[in-house]
Order: structure tokens, then C-alpha cells, then sequence
């Protein structure tokens, strides 16, 4: 509401100016040997002051430049009132005969920010101000201005005239201002010199409109030159004067974007693919070569480039990323918080397409390791068959086909020589008992048929009892599983390759004295923790642990493996169990197909 | 006495197979493991014939068919049988390479059993036959496409039977054949694969090798 009604008020203002200026502009053509091009040219500078202090004010009506360019218009226009016959509008002309020149000082020391941070910026400006307000008062009281032409009106606070505080006056004001324009060059070059890239790119043109402007003032005051020439470097200094306006207002609207910049940054940011090509963009739009997009890692700010980044003395604005990201900011300007909703806009659409494209990159690496995974299951099973294909051929197929030979041979032997018969025969009974066993093994290696006969529980039962007489006199296996009700065939499987898995690893590899095997299932979450006390160090990147971690990622569970060298390995898998829903889903799926 | 050589890595199903050739009045002089110890024997006893396994250590691929290449390029007058597990006709081609097709045999393992057989079949190549499983060559027949060869089903069936390594009248036996069709097809087939002039004996060889290396059906 504030800002609605400032706004009216501002706007009211301005068309005030903009009477002021009509009301002028005619005065000064109804004025006996009036230069229409100049007219012309003085006309416009107020004009463009007000149309840059409005455009400004609207980009940013908190800051103090918009006013301060109104005001410089306002007093350029005033200072032309003195040329009225009326003598009251005389009087206000004589008021303010140098109108515009402290507001002009002021601008351009608080441009772009609206604030002077400088003291001697401050007391430039109040010099100004107040040789403005001192000229403007002493040239009323002072200064008889029919005494240089007939026609001009009579000043109302005339108290005398006197020719040598007129004077004074007219010459002390113009050393001061000279003086104070000087010293505001020089302050603004000294900012220039110690500002970054963006602050210059906003300062070069004013500044090298100001220096265009005291060079010809200079000239102008400090050589005698002949009047024609004088003249022309009058009309130079009134054109570079009209460009100044134009400086002001690029600089504030390079400065202060506008909705517009901000929707073409939306538009433009999908089409960064690299984090670089985004802060590219940034810096294209905000117009601050010095902003850096940057990641906070524990060594510090990295880069784009993975490089360390010192943020110097510019700002650093977080990005909203979420706990699980690493966190990322932008690095800038510290101008750009004068622009502060801009700043976080731009800042949300950046740290919205980092987001996404962080999103994007883990999915890729899920994708390549969920196909990973897939590519090690169908090795896995291939190489299981190829296993089983080789003990099959290599072993059972080779005991039955010596066996029959040896029924035939046996059977050719049994007319003439019993006792041969029988010595081959009981041969071959001796090998198919043998090739039974085997054939046993390689059935059990397949699917440890226990778990559907009996369940998970009687299955790692059994494979205690089994590991117990395989493994040393004093090694101790202690089973902790109560009665699980029965569990999916995928599950329980799972469960009893990864305790299977870690049993062998800690009797194997390991040289653990005492396994312990947990298993509970705790509503839909099955979980199974094998732990035992040997050298830990396991390797994850074994074949076997890869093995069952693909198995577990296979059923959507997790597999932990804490196994620091030196004090024994925790592996832990827990999976999940579908819900009765489902299950009931698959059986009928089972029962139909 | 025919004198043999049994190369099997299976140890128990080598030694009912060298009891059964025993059976048989066939001399066993030596059995081997591995194709090191193949060579060996073979090199010590020069026997009349060495049945050798395809599938033998060190590698456990096709060891002992290399050997039996090799060894039948070095020993002209050592007839080979080889045992395969499969159906695999690629074998049966590299072992009638060049078309020498004198002294060579190439049965599947379960033949083994049948006692009074498979010692005729060693016969067979000791005495310069050729002899290939039916299996392997119903195999051969059921993988290649006949319009490649532009052979007739009947011109295939005579083909089959002559790869098994029968004469002509035993194949009119088997078709029911009369001996003068036989002899017809023998010469169609000769034509359709472009076999040169040889010794028909050869040229039988040739035929079979021939249609092997015709493209497979697809």
C-alpha cells in the first residue's frame, strides 16, 4: 500500500516537473534573443532527467536515485524561471539559479546504490547542496538583474545591489562547484578504480560522460577563448550534459532487472547442461562477471571446475538444497543485493535446475547400476550353469555310462567267470554310490531345498550344524532366529545365501572364533546380521559379496558390511517382505500361470 | 592281436571301457589321463588304433580332438576313434580335414556301452573304414539346408547313410534301395557338390565333408 501511495505521489511529482518544465521551456522562448537550439537541447535534458528518474523509480522505488534524477530535472527547469517577466516567478528563478547542480552532485556520488558510503562523498555533497542553496539566496538578495537587461523582472527580496557580492558570489560558486566537481571525479575514479567488473561496468559511462563534461567546462571557464568558440563548446557541454541521463538510466537498469530479464533467465536455464554453461548464464543475465556457482565441501568453496574458489570480499548467497545435496551457492557481487528479490529469484531458478540436473545425473548412475547389477546376475547364473553343466557332464553323466559298460561287461562275464562278474559289479555299485553323493552336493549347490520343505529357520538350522562340523573344535556358531512365520521363497533364500555367504567369509578368510546369526523379522522388514570377532578387513569387492549384494539390491533390500581390519565384520542385510497383498497377487499370478 | 590305446580323463568310465574292449580280444596296452599322457603312450606302444575323448585336461575343451588331428597328421598308419559327449558335427569336420577320411571314427560316448559294437567299430577303423555316429550325421542332416546344396530329400537320405561310412550295398540295404538307384544318387550328389574326379572312396569322403561345410539352416 506504501509503496502504491508513493508511488502516486511520485508520479504527481513528476507531472508537476513536467509543467514546470512546459511552463519554462516557453518562458525561455519568449525571452529576447533566445538560441533555439539550445532551448531545444535544455528542454531535452530535463525531459530525459524526468523520463530516467520515472523509468528508474519504477524498477526501483525504494532506492533514492529515481527521486534524485527528478529532482536534477526539476532544478534544471527552475533554473530557467528567472528569465520570466512575472516577478514572482522571477524571484524563484533567482532562488534557484544553480537548481540543479546539487542534486546532479548527489547523484552521481550515491549512483547506483542510492547511498553515499564514502565521508567525503557526504561532505561533497552537502558543499554542494549548500553552495546551491547559499548562491541561490545571495543572487536574490544581492543581484539587480534589470541592471543587466531592462526586460528581466524586478527581483521581490532585492534589498540592494551590490556589484561586488554579486560577484563573489557568481565566482565563489563557480570555484566551489568546480572545486566539488573535481573532487567528485576524483572520488568516483578512486571507486572505479577499487570496484569489480560489475560497479565499473556500471560507473564507465557516467564516468566518461563527467570527464567529457569537466573537459569542456574547463576549457570553457579556464581559457580565454573567442566567443564563437565559446559558443560551441557551450553546445557540446549541453549535449553531454543530455547523455548524462542516458548513463544514469542504463546503469540502474543493467543493475535492476526487470520481470522481463528474470522470465528469459526461466526460459534459458532447461537449456544449461553443465553447472558452467548455467553460470554462464547467470552471469550473461546479471551482468556480474564475477559470479561464481560453487559447491561448499569440507576443504572449502570448489567451482565449477572442481577447483578451490576464494569468494574474496564478494558475497556468498546458499542455494535452498535439500540436507541429502552437497550444498551449493553462488558467489557474486555484493551490488546485487541492492536487487535483492531478483537476486533470489535467480537463485531459486538456479538452484531448481541444479536440483533437477543432480537428480538426473544420480538416476544415471542408479540406471548403470541397477544394469550393472544385471549384467553380474546373468554372469553369475551363466557361470552356475556352466558349473553345474561341467559337474553333470564330468561327473555324473561319466559314472552312469562306466557303470552300464560295466553291467554289459559283467554280463558277458557272468556265464564263464562268476567270481569276475561280481568283482565288476560290485565296482560299479561302489562308483554309483559315490556319483549318488555327488549328484546330492550338486542339487543342494542349486537351491537349498530345506527352505521350502522346512523354512528359513530349520535351513540356517541346518547349515549351522553343518559349518559346526566343518569348522575348527573351538570355533563357536551361535544361531539367534525365532520361529519367523513362513516368508516369501525369495526372501528366505536371499537371507540364507548372504548368512551362508558370510559364514564361509568368517571361517575362511577371517579365522573367527566365535559367528553369531541373528535373524528377526520386525513387520514387513526381514533382517539378518551375521557378526563375528575375526580380523575384519572383508572385501566388498569379492565375488562372493558382490554376489549376494546384487541378490539383496534384487528384492529392493539393503546390505550394510562394517568389517574394519583388526576388529571383526558386521554384515547386516535387511529386506523386505511383501505385503499380504501383494503376496496374495503373486499366488494367484502363480496359480493361474 | 589289435593293439589300443584308451585316453579318457573320467577314470573309472576309461577302465570299464578298456575291460569291455578286453571282453572284446582287443589289447588295451595303455590308458591315459591327459593328452600328455596320450602322446606318450601312443609314441611308447604304437598302437593299431587310439580312442581318444574330446573332452580332456589340461583345458577341459576340446584337447583331445586336437590331439587326435594332430596325431593323425603324424601317424599316417594310427587309426583314431574319437568319443564326443554332443552331437557336435564342427568335430566330425576337422577331423576329415583334407578329406583323408582313412582310419577315423567319431562316435558318442554312450556307444561305448554297447560292448560288442563299439569294439566292431574299432575294428572298423584299424582296418582303414570311416565310422560316424548316425546320431552325429542325423544331426549334420537336420543342421544344413538342402537348398543350399540343391540336394533332393532322397539324394540327402543316400548322403546321410554313405557319412555314416556304409558301402553302397549297405546302403540299397538300409533305403531299400536298388543298387543301381544307389549308385545314381552317389554320381547326382558328386555333380550337384562339384566334386572333382577321385578315387570314389574319396570322393564319398569329399561329399560329406562338402555338404559339412554348406552354411547351416537357419
Amino acid at each position: 500500500m506504501t509503496s502504491r501511495v508513493g508511488s502516486l505521489w511520485v508520479v504527481l511529482l513528476a507531472a508537476a516537473v513536467a509543467a514546470l518544465g512546459v511552463v519554462t521551456t516557453g518562458i525561455a522562448a519568449g525571452a529576447p534573443n533566445a538560441d533555439p537550439v539550445r532551448l531545444t537541447l535544455h528542454a531535452a535534458s530535463g525531459a530525459l532527467y524526468l523520463a530516467a528518474g520515472l523509468i528508474t523509480h519504477s524498477r526501483r522505488p525504494t532506492s533514492a536515485i529515481g527521486l534524485l534524477m527528478i529532482a536534477v530535472s526539476a532544478g534544471f527547469f527552475a533554473e530557467d524561471l528567472q528569465l520570466s517577466p512575472v516577478p514572482w516567478i522571477h524571484t524563484i528563478g533567482e532562488l534557484t539559479i544553480a537548481g540543479s547542480s546539487g542534486f546532479l552532485v548527489h547523484l552521481a556520488l550515491a549512483f547506483p546504490t542510492g547511498r553515499i558510503s564514502s565521508t567525503v562523498g557526504r561532505v561533497l555533497m552537502w558543499v554542494a547542496y549548500t553552495t546551491m542553496v547559499v548562491r541561490g539566496v545571495l543572487n536574490a538578495l544581492f543581484t539587480d538583474w534589470q541592471r543587466h537587461a531592462a526586460e528581466n523582472a524586478a527581483g521581490l527580496l532585492l534589498i540592494v545591489h551590490s556589484d561586488t557580492i554579486s560577484t563573489i558570489s557568481k565566482n565563489g560558486a563557480h570555484a566551489v562547484t568546480v572545486l566539488v566537481a573535481g573532487a567528485m571525479l576524483l572520488v568516483l575514479l578512486h571507486r572505479w578504480r577499487h570496484a569489480r567488473p560489475l560497479l565499473r561496468s556500471l560507473l564507465m559511462p557516467v564516468i566518461i560522460l563527467m570527464l567529457a563534461v569537466a573537459f569542456v567546462s574547463v576549457l570553457g571557464t579556464t581559457l580565454n577563448v573567442d566567443m564563437a568558440l565559446h559558443d560551441s563548446l557551450l553546445r557540446v557541454y549541453d549535449v553531454v550534459f543530455l547523455l548524462l541521463p542516458i548513463g544514469f538510466l542504463t546503469g540502474m537498469v543493467r543493475l535492476h532487472l526487470g520481470r522481463s530479464a528474470v522470465m528469459r533467465l526461466l526460459q534459458q536455464v532447461p537449456e544449461a547442461e553443465t553447472p558452467k554453461q548455467l553460470q554462464n548464464l547467470l552471469i550473461r543475465t546479471m551482468h556480474d562477471p564475477s559470479l561464481q556457482i560453487a559447491v561448499r565441501t569440507g576443504d572449502g568453496l570448489v567451482d565449477v571446475n572442481d577447483l578451490p574458489l576464494d569468494p574474496d570480499s564478494r558475497s556468498i548467497t546458499p542455494l535452498k538444497t535439500p540436507a541429502d545435496f552437497d550444498p551449493a551457492v553462488l558467489v557474486h557481487d555484493p551490488l546485487l543485493h541492492v536487487n535483492q528479490e531478483v537476486l533470489d529469484a535467480v537463485a531459486t531458478a538456479a538452484d531448481l535446475h541444479l536440483r533437477n540436473q543432480e537428480m538426473a545425473t544420480r538416476l544415471a548412475r542408479q540406471l548403470k547400476e541397477v544394469e550393472s547389477s544385471r549384467t553380474r546376475i546373468v554372469e553369475a547364473a551363466d557361470a552356475e550353469r556352466k558349473h553345474i553343466e561341467k559337474n553333470l557332464h564330468d561327473g555324473a553323466q561319466q559314472y552312469f555310462l562306466g557303470a552300464i559298460t560295466g553291467i554289459r561287461v559283467a554280463q558277458r562275464r557272468l556265464p564263464v567267470d562268476p567270481q569276475a562278474a561280481n568283482d565288476v559289479l560290485d565296482e560299479v555299485a561302489a562308483k554309483l554310490t559315490e556319483a549318488h553323493e555327488k549328484v546330492r552336493e550338486l542339487a543342494k549347490g542349486l537351491h537349498p531345498a530345506i527352505i521350502t520343505n522346512a523354512g528359513l529357520v530349520a535351513a540356517l538350522e541346518a547349515l549351522v550344524a553343518e559349518q559346526r562340523l566343518a569348522a575348527d573344535q573351538d570355533t563357536l556358531l551361535v544361531l539367534n532366529a525365532p520361529q519367523l512365520d513362513r516368508l516369501d521363497e525369495h526372501i528366505a533364500v536371499t537371507a540364507y545365501y548372504v548368512t551362508a555367504e558370510a559364514v564361509t567369509n568368517a571361517l575362511k578368510h577371517a579365522a573367527a572364533k566365535t559367528i553369531t546369526i541373528d535373524a528377526a523379522r520386525e513387520r514387513d522388514l526381514l533382517t539378518v546380521r551375521i557378526i563375528d570377532d575375526g580380523r575384519g578387513g572383508a572385501d566388498p569387492a569379492r565375488k562372493g559379496m558382490i554376489g549376494i549384494a546384487d541378490r539383496v539390491a534384487a528384492i529392493g533390500g539393503t546390505l550394510r558390511v562394517h568389517s574394519p581390519v583388526g576388529s571383526g565384520t558386521v554384515i547386516e542385510a535387511i529386506l523386505p517382505i511383501p505385503s499380504d497383498r501383494e503376496e496374495n497377487i503373486s499366488h494367484a499370478q502363480s496359480r493361474s500361470g | 592281436m589289435l593293439r589300443v590305446v584308451v585316453a579318457d580323463d573320467h577314470a573309472f568310465f576309461r577302465e570299464m571301457l578298456a575291460r569291455s574292449l578286453r571282453e572284446e580280444g582287443i589289447d588295451v596296452v595303455a590308458e591315459a589321463g591327459d593328452v600328455p599322457s596320450l602322446n606318450d603312450a601312443v609314441a611308447r606302444h604304437e598302437p593299431d588304433v587310439a580312442v581318444i575323448d574330446v573332452r580332456m585336461p589340461p583345458n577341459g575343451t576340446t584337447d583331445g580332438l586336437e590331439a587326435a588331428v594332430e596325431l593323425r597328421a603324424r601317424r599316417p598308419h594310427l587309426a583314431t576313434l574319437v568319443l564326443s559327449a554332443h552331437k557336435e558335427t564342427a568335430h566330425l569336420a576337422a577331423l576329415l580335414d583334407r578329406g583323408r577320411a582313412r582310419s577315423v571314427g567319431y562316435l558318442l560316448k554312450d556307444r561305448v556301452s554297447k560292448v560288442a559294437e563299439f569294439a566292431a567299430a574299432v575294428r572298423d577303423v584299424a582296418a582303414g573304414r570311416y565310422v560316424v555316429d548316425r546320431d552325429v550325421v542325423s544331426a549334420m542332416v537336420a543342421n544344413r539346408s538342402s537348398r543350399i546344396t540343391h540336394l533332393t530329400p532322397r539324394e540327402v537320405e543316400v548322403l546321410a547313410v554313405m557319412a555314416e561310412g556304409l558301402s553302397n550295398a549297405a546302403i540299397g540295404k538300409r533305403l531299400q534301395l536298388e543298387q543301381r538307384g544307389v549308385e545314381a544318387h552317389i554320381r547326382n550328389i558328386f555333380v550337384k557338390l562339384d566334386l572333382p574326379e577321385a578315387p570314389d572312396y574319396n570322393r564319398r569322403v569329399q561329399a560329406v565333408l562338402r555338404y559339412l561345410q554348406s552354411p547351416p539352416r537357419r
